[in-house]
Order: C-alpha cells, then structure tokens, then sequence
C-alpha cells in the first residue's frame, strides 16, 4: 500500500507488467483504505457505537479544542465520518482496549505487509506500524526520507519525526531490534553530477552512486542564461520543471516538483523561483532549508542532463555554462 | 526494511499439537495430496522431486535452500512428512507454510458456527448453533426451518430466489408480527423504529476468513462473520412520516424507502459473494419454482463439480459451434435473401445470427439431460436426487449445502438411497438438512439433530447430561414424536394410551392424531426428560399420571414443571385409588364396567384384580367399546 491513489496505480501497472492479473492473494491499497477497512472498522464500537462511513479529510488538525474524552467528536465529523488525521489514533485506542485484537487480526489477514512512499507517514501512522512490528507481523516499509513531500496527516503527534526526520523514527527501530534499516545507495536514473547535487541538499546523508553511465553528449548539470533558453529548449528538448505555478516559465509548458514525483526525464531544465536563485548563486542551503524534499525531487528526474535558467554564475558543484 | 524474525531459526522444530492421531489410512494420504498443489503455488525458491508417474511432484523446501529428497521407494505418507517437520530445524516461515498446508489450519474447516436471524418471515428472532459437519433440522411444519435455510442462503449470497435481493424485496420478508407490533405502537402514538430484518451468520475462526473478521455483530463475538440488513432508509425519513400519517390505513411497510446492507463483522461491504469463501449450494426440493429456474439452477451446480479446463472447453466449444451456425451455407443463403430486403423494413442490412451477448454464454444454452431426457422433463423426485447429488459432488473444499426435505417427491426407496449417498458423500463438508422424516433423522444420525420450533433451536447437547444419554439410546422415533406434535399427552403406560385417546374420541368425535394431538407413552421414570425438552422448547405438553397413593410425591417431582403454562400435569387426589384402573371403577361403578367387559364379577375387589391383571385387554375393551362408559375428571381435564 501507499499514500497516495496515483502510487497505488503505479504499483498496479507494475504488477501487470509482470503478470496477466493481479494475484488474488495480493491486495493492493492506498494507505487509508488500509487503516479505514483493515484496522479502525472492525473493532470500532470498543470506541464509537456507529459505523464509520468514511473519511473527513482534515487539512491541518482537525478540531483541535475538543478533548480526547469527548470521543464521538474528537475523532468524529457528524457521528459517522472520521476525522482523517485522528485515524490512526482511532486504531491505537481500538488496540489498547481491545487488549490487542486489532493486530491479532491483521496478523491471521496477511502475510507479508508493504508499504511504499513511507516518508509520507506521519503522526499515530508511526504508531500504527510500531504495533504492526510488535505484532510480529512481516513488514517492509520502503521509501526515500529526502523527498518527504506530501504527508498523510498534521497531527501534533510525533512531529519530531516529521518529514525528513522521519528517518530518525527508523534509527531508533533499528537500535532496540524491531527492524533492520538497510539503504539503498545507488540510483538507475541519474549520472553521478546529477545525483552529486541531490545529495548536496543532505550533506548528512550517505551519497549516492550512479548506475547509469551512459554519454550523450551534453551530460551533466548545467547553467543556460535567459537570452539562451529558446535555443537550449529548440537543441535538447528538456521538461521544464518549476516549484510552483508562481514562478514565470517563459510560457513554456511546466510541471510543478511536487508533480513530478516519481516520474524520469532524459533532460529538465528548472526555472528556479527567488530563493531558488540565491542558492545556486551562493550554494548556501539557508535560502531552500524549507524546501530541502521538494528541490530534492526536482533536481533528481534527469538522466543525462538537469539545467538551470540563471543570470550569472553559478556556486553549486559540477555547473558548467552552457553556451552554443 | 525488513523483520529480522525471518531468518530465526526455532529450536524444537515443529510443535504437533492440535493435530489429533487419526488411524484411517485414507486420511494420510488423501491430506497428503491435497496438500501438493498447494504447497507448490506458495513456496518460492524450491526443488522438484518426482517419486513416480502417477504421483503429483512432491515439493519440499526449507529457508536456507537445503532440500531434504524424498525416498522414492515408500508411499508419501503425511505421517512420514510430520516426522520430517518435526525433526529438521526449520525457519518460521516454512512451519507456518507446512502447518497450514497441513495441519491446523488445514485440518479445521470453513463452516458456520451460529445463526442469528430476526424479523425474517415466520423468524421473529432465531438463535441456532450449527455443528461443523452434519445438522438435521427437525420441527413442525410452519416453525421456520426453510426459512432458516432460505435465511442462510440469503446472507451467503445477497440473493433471493437466484436473484439479487434488492429486486425482490416485498414486504411480506417482514415478520407480520414485528409488522403489527410497528402499526400496533404507532396506533397507539408511541411509536418505534420501524421493523428492520437482520441475518447473522457466525465463522469458525480461521485465517482464511480473516478478512471478514470484527466485532461488528449481535454478541459482539471477535469471529468472522457476515451480516445481512434490509432496514429503513433515514434518508426517506419525511416519506415515512407521510406514509405512517394514518396509521389505520396501514398494513404492509413501505419497502421502497428500505436499504439492503451486506457486511462482513468487519463492517465493510461485501461486494459480491465470491468474497466470502464458503459457498453454499441450496436444493430447495418442496419448491421447485419453474423449468427454465430449475435448469438454470442445476447447470450452476453442475457448474461446480466441472474443472477449469472442462469449463474453458465447454465455453469455447460452444462459441465455436456458433461460429460454424454462420458459415453454414444455408444459414449464409438466409443472410444474403435477407441483405436484398435492405430497404423495405430497414435502411441497415438485416441478419441472422446467433446471440453472441455476455448473456449468452454456454450456461443459458445448455441444458442438462438425464439419459437423453431434458432435466426439467424428468420427475420432481429425479430431478432433487440429481441436484442433491450435484452438490455433493461440487469440488469446492469450504462447501456448505443446504438441503430442504429431502424426502419430496421422493419413493421409499429412492430415499433410502438418495440418504445413502448423503452419508457416503458428505466427507467433512458443512451439511444443513431440514426433514419431516424419522426414517431420515434416524438414518444420518440422531447426535446431529438440532431441535427447532419457534426460532428457538436445541441440540441434545443442552440437555442435562442424562437427559442427552437417555435420548441417545432412544430410537429417534419418539423425540421426534414430540417435536412434531402440535400438543403432546403423555401417559403412563399402552393401556392409560388407549383409555386418553378414548377419551379424546368421546369428547371431540376424532381421534387425537387427527388434530395434532400426540398421545405417547413413556415410562413413567421418563417423564421429566420429555418435560425438560418440552420447556426447552416450548411445548405444549399434558401429563397423565397416576398418584401412587402419595400426592405429596406427584407434587415433588413435578414441582419444576407446575408453573410453566405450556405444561399441565394431571392427575386425580384422592390416594385410596393409586392407579387408573381404580380410577375408572370409581367413577363408573361395577356394573358399568360389567357391561364393557362383557361379563360379570363377584365383587368390587374381583374386578379390580381381573383389570389388574389383564390391563392391557382391559382397555382395549374400553377402547372399543359401545357401551356408555365416564372418563375420569383428571383424564378428561387432559384431553380438553
């Protein structure tokens, strides 16, 4: 399973590449279809005495001054619709006082648990896979803490591991034995400069080595000047990426980072927005320490060549100047 | 990132327990084959073993990828594989594999343990526990033993009468008295929420049902389940005030502003019926509906016991016959006339062809035959046998069939045979079968019975230990008597059985059993087992016993029984005459008796020697009798 619908496609197509039907005895479900049907309705009337319909989705947090002994509308919009953020509390609460059926039926469910995008888990999610752990069920979680983007909920709870810290979550599972953390440090996607800025945002992070070697002659990380970009684009083809629609594109056909998760170019060319531009000026990552998942994400979608449209020079490492 | 527990090894090897040592040899090896193909579909990284051609390919595999071989010179015995099991020290995740493939897991069958119905028909509320393997449903005509199959049908399949439930709704599903308790409540303007249907089945808990899984039902049990709701909308809450605005006017519900809910205890929808891995087969024999109903019915239970392949083969078969229909010169000669009227009755080209639709597969133009007669010509009986059989012969490993008096429509010996067959062809399959018939009660075993009579269920089981012993040993005819019986008398004894059903005759001009009126003789020491069904039950039962010049113990013994309604124990006061003989000589004097004897005594004391010592003659005479003769109070007060 995985947060998002369109990931939840993907991993479905996957499948279909590789076989005529999905296997009965594969379940493919986006993260809270998984906690909805799987875990809060079934013990659900320990907590609440009406079934749960479905989602109430919550932008932030949701009705943050009512108090937890007020159940039915802490978790609850109009009796019947939880609150998407209180869920997976919902669920920890269900497995406390149900003295641990909650994941005694999860355990008989499945065999073999995996979650995908797992950087997007937040809050009682972590809890939630905590006690999947403690279950003794098999888990796999996989994902990529640097390009924590999208997050399942807001909650106030573990927010320390919020985002990219979510891997600090993971240490700690790894320390006291509930599971083992294991990195993968190679990409098939981008070259070794392409890959080298991308690690440039995590400098505490181990690098990553490049698996694709291949020259095509215009490979690498490059700076093009606004008087160039007709051309650049006219010669190579790039996709234009920005981080949001605030940015001017030149009017050329753009796609915002946070889209392009997921997805792989040949070539991109960014059109940095302001703060974008004071970091590949001076390489200080002051200016994008808010954006570190999103800038991360962008700058890692091209094999061969990522370029930036700057005036001037630039300080990032491996940028040459294109000109014709 | 993945759980370390995969590679952990276990020190003891496999733990055998809740595997029960079987002796039959058939069990060995039948499990053993069974267990193949599946062991073959789950386990990865494996090696082949073959141990001779007519043998499947065994399979044996552990984590660290050590292939233990299999000696082929020996049958693969399934006690051979738990020796191995037991003895190498394998990974977790293989115990788990060869447990489900083949112990536990594998021994313990999908079925159904609890029903739980309310407001369905004639089931105003019905709580039945069902045993894993066979049920005989036995109770009085009307008392909702079809309706509980059809109930467990229903919440199987979300269909009624091989139609989805939400096309047949009307309103006489509802229970006509929790209709009337509703208008009845709104009459008097205190009104309840209007009658809802629901219909709970309970799981044996097994991980194949895990899905369906919660504590989302009736008893807040944490099995698997599915429930199955037809309730009121509140979306149709103002209609509904309109519609109960007169509530005089009103007899039926109004169904269209009801909903059909389908969960399982999870509380999540069922989507179709494939969902739920019990599969019911249901042969409603006393109702055969229509032939093309009938037919249909049958070619989905043939449906059933045919393979994959053979299934694919007939499809393809069939499509191709219709293909060959086309390119028949003559058919192709029609099409080429019917291409020149172009014009006169359509301006598009008009053809023949066969219906090539999803809903003309080879299901809708097959139609089975039974020596080269077509199903729905054959007899009633024959065509019951045949979908009974069908059933029994479908492949599906979790099956439940549901039977519906078998002995329709049937001969004497066609049934015997037919139940023949049940028994043999059961194996470990869920059997719920409702019957009229002692000789089929007897005949499949009266240990399965399950007691049934208003929605109330009773298996042996709850009965005091030496209550169940006693009915046990007791052929199944006379347990049956009671359950059958609208109103039960019991006596004492063959001549108190002729002197009430005399008495019965005398005051209502007909003989007990022509009004439902069971007169059973029981040995008086059993009375009170008969009695504890009876409560159980509730039956209405009348006890004819004698005083045995001691009315305080009479009292005693019934005492439990005195206060309950449906249960009148009678009897007469006065000591000085301890049995029924003195009894009669009391109340019709010498010479009355005289008279229907048909001869004469010296004294009181002569004759009451003589009834006595012939007692069963006796009665026969009062029995036959049409000479004037009175009924003693105590019997009268029985039998009117």
């Amino acid at each position: 399973m995985t947060y998002t619908q369109n990931n939840t496609k993907e991993i479905e197509r996957k499948f279909y590449g590789h076989t005529t039907a999905i296997p009965s005895r594969i379940e493919i479900m986006t993260w809270f279809t998984f906690l909805l049907r799987e875990l809060a309705r079934p013990y659900r009337r320990v907590m609440h005495d009406e079934r749960i319909e479905g989602f109430r989705w919550a932008e932030g947090r949701s009705v943050p001054y009512v108090p937890e002994t007020n159940t039915a509308a802490h978790y609850f919009a109009g009796g019947e619709f939880i609150y998407s953020d209180k869920v997976s509390k919902f669920i920890c609460e269900c497995e406390r006082l149900t003295g641990g059926a909650v994941m005694r039926r999860l355990a008989q469910r499945f065999d073999h648990v995996f979650v995908d995008e797992i950087q997007d888990m937040a809050g009682y999610d972590l809890d939630v896979l905590e006690l999947i752990l403690k279950a003794g069920i098999k888990l796999s979680l996989v994902g990529d803490h640097r390009q924590a983007t999208l997050r399942t909920n807001y909650s106030k709870k573990n927010s320390a591991y919020a985002g990219t810290n979510i891997i600090k979550k993971f240490h700690e599972w790894h320390n006291s034995g509930l599971a083992t953390l294991s990195y993968e440090q190679h990409t098939h996607r981008c070259n070794q400069d392409i890959a080298d800025l991308g690690d440039s945002f995590f400098p505490n992070e181990p690098r990553t080595r490049s698996l694709n070697d291949s020259v095509t002659g215009h490979d690498g990380v490059f700076i093009v000047p606004p008087s160039q970009v007709v051309t650049y684009v006219d010669r190579f083809k790039p996709q234009v990426l920005r981080l949001d629609k605030r940015t001017p594109c030149d009017g050329f056909p753009a796609m915002n980072f946070g889209e392009s998760k997921g997805l792989t170019f040949d070539r991109v060319l960014i059109f940095p927005h302001g703060l974008g531009k004071k970091w590949l000026g001076t390489g200080n990552l002051i200016h994008v320490e808010k954006l570190l998942p999103k800038m991360y994400v962008g700058v890692t979608r091209a094999r061969f060549s990522l370029a930036f449209v700057l005036d001037g020079d630039a300080s990032i490492p491996h940028a040459q100047t294109y000109s014709q | 990132m993945r759980r370390s527990s995969d590679a952990a090894v276990p020190s003891g090897g496999l733990s055998l327990t809740g595997l029960k040592p079987r002796q039959n040899k058939a069990f060995w090896n039948c499990q053993l084959e069974a267990f193949v193909p599946l062991h073959w579909t789950t386990v990865e990284p494996c090696k082949q073993h073959r141990y001779g051609q007519n043998h499947p390919p065994l399979i044996f595999m552990c984590g660290s990828n050590r292939v233990v071989p299999y000696a082929p010179k020996h049958a693969p015995t399934l006690a051979w594989l738990y020796l191995w099991m037991a003895s190498a020290a394998l990974p977790h995740r293989v115990i788990s594999l060869l447990n489900r493939a083949t112990g536990k897991e594998r021994g313990r069958l999908l079925y159904i343990s609890r029903v739980i119905v309310n407001n369905y028909r004639c089931l105003k509320t019905a709580d039945v526990e069902l045993n894993p393997g066979l049920n005989i449903i036995v109770g009085n005509n009307e008392c909702g033993k079809s309706t509980l199959l059809e109930a467990i049908d229903l919440a199987l399949t979300c269909q009624l009468n091989g139609r989805p439930i939400q096309t047949e709704l009307h309103p006489h599903l509802f229970n006509s008295e929790a209709v009337a308790d509703y208008i009845n409540a709104l009459i008097a303007k205190s009104p309840i929420a209007p009658p809802a249907i629901l219909i709970e089945l309970y799981f044996e808990d097994h991980s194949a049902l895990a899905k369906l899984k919660g504590i989302n039902n009736t008893v807040k049990a944490d099995l698997p389940g599915v429930s199955l709701a037809i309730e009121f909308n509140p979306e149709y809450g103002d209609e509904l005030a309109n519609y109960v605005a007169n509530p005089l006017l009103i007899r039926t519900l109004p169904i269209e502003y009801y909903k059909v809910s389908w969960r399982s205890f999870a509380e999540n929808p069922i989507a179709t019926a494939r969902s739920i891995p019990i599969k019911p087969s249901f042969i409603d024999a006393s109702t055969i509906r229509n032939n093309a109903a009938a037919s249909r019915y049958v070619v989905d239970l043939m449906k059933d016991s045919l393979s994959k392949d053979q299934k694919v083969d007939l499809a393809l078969s069939y499509r191709m016959m219709k293909d060959a229909f086309l390119d028949n010169d003559k058919v192709r000669g029609v099409n080429e006339a019917l291409a020149r009227k172009k014009g006169d009755i359509t301006e598009k080209s008009l053809s023949v062809s066969l219906d090539t639709t999803s809903r003309a597969s080879w299901e809708v133009g097959v139609i089975p035959h039974l020596d080269d007669v077509p199903l729905m010509l054959v007899g009633k009986g024959e065509q019951n046998s045949i979908k009974i059989k069908l059933a029994l012969e479908s492949s599906a490993d979790s099956h439940l069939i549901l039977i519906e008096e078998a002995e329709n429509h049937l001969s004497f010996s066609n049934l015997n045979t037919l139940i023949n067959h049940i028994a043999e062809r059961r194996g470990t399959r869920q059997l719920v079968i409702t019957t009229h018939s002692s000789f089929v009660l007897n005949k499949l075993g009266v240990d399965s019975v399950i007691l049934f009579h208003r929605g109330r269920a009773i298996t042996l089981k709850e009965l005091k230990k030496d209550t169940q012993d006693y009915f046990m040993r007791l052929p199944g005819h006379d347990t049956l008597r009671l359950i059958l019986s609208e109103r039960a008398i019991l006596v004492e004894g063959p001549s108190d059985e002729l002197i009430v059903q005399a008495a019965y005759r005398k005051l209502h001009g007909k003989m007990p059993l022509e009004a439902g009126v069971d007169v059973i003789s029981v040995n008086s020491l059993a009375f009170k087992r008969f009695l504890e069904i009876a409560v159980l039950l509730d039956l209405t039962v009348a006890v004819v016993t004698d005083n045995d010049a001691d009315i305080a113990a009479v009292a005693r013994k019934y005492q439990d029984y005195m206060s309950k309604s449906n249960i009148r124990i009678h009897y007469d006061a006065d000591e000085k005459c301890r049995t029924l003989e003195p009894q009669l000589l009391k109340v019709n004097g010498r010479p009355a008796i005289e008279r229907v004897l048909g001869r004469t005594f010296a004294s009181d004391t002569d004759l009451l020697d003589h009834m006595q010592s012939n007692k069963a003659d006796t009665a026969l005479k009062f029995f036959t009798t049409q000479e004037a003769w009175t009924v003693p109070g105590y019997i009268l007060d029985a039998v009117g």
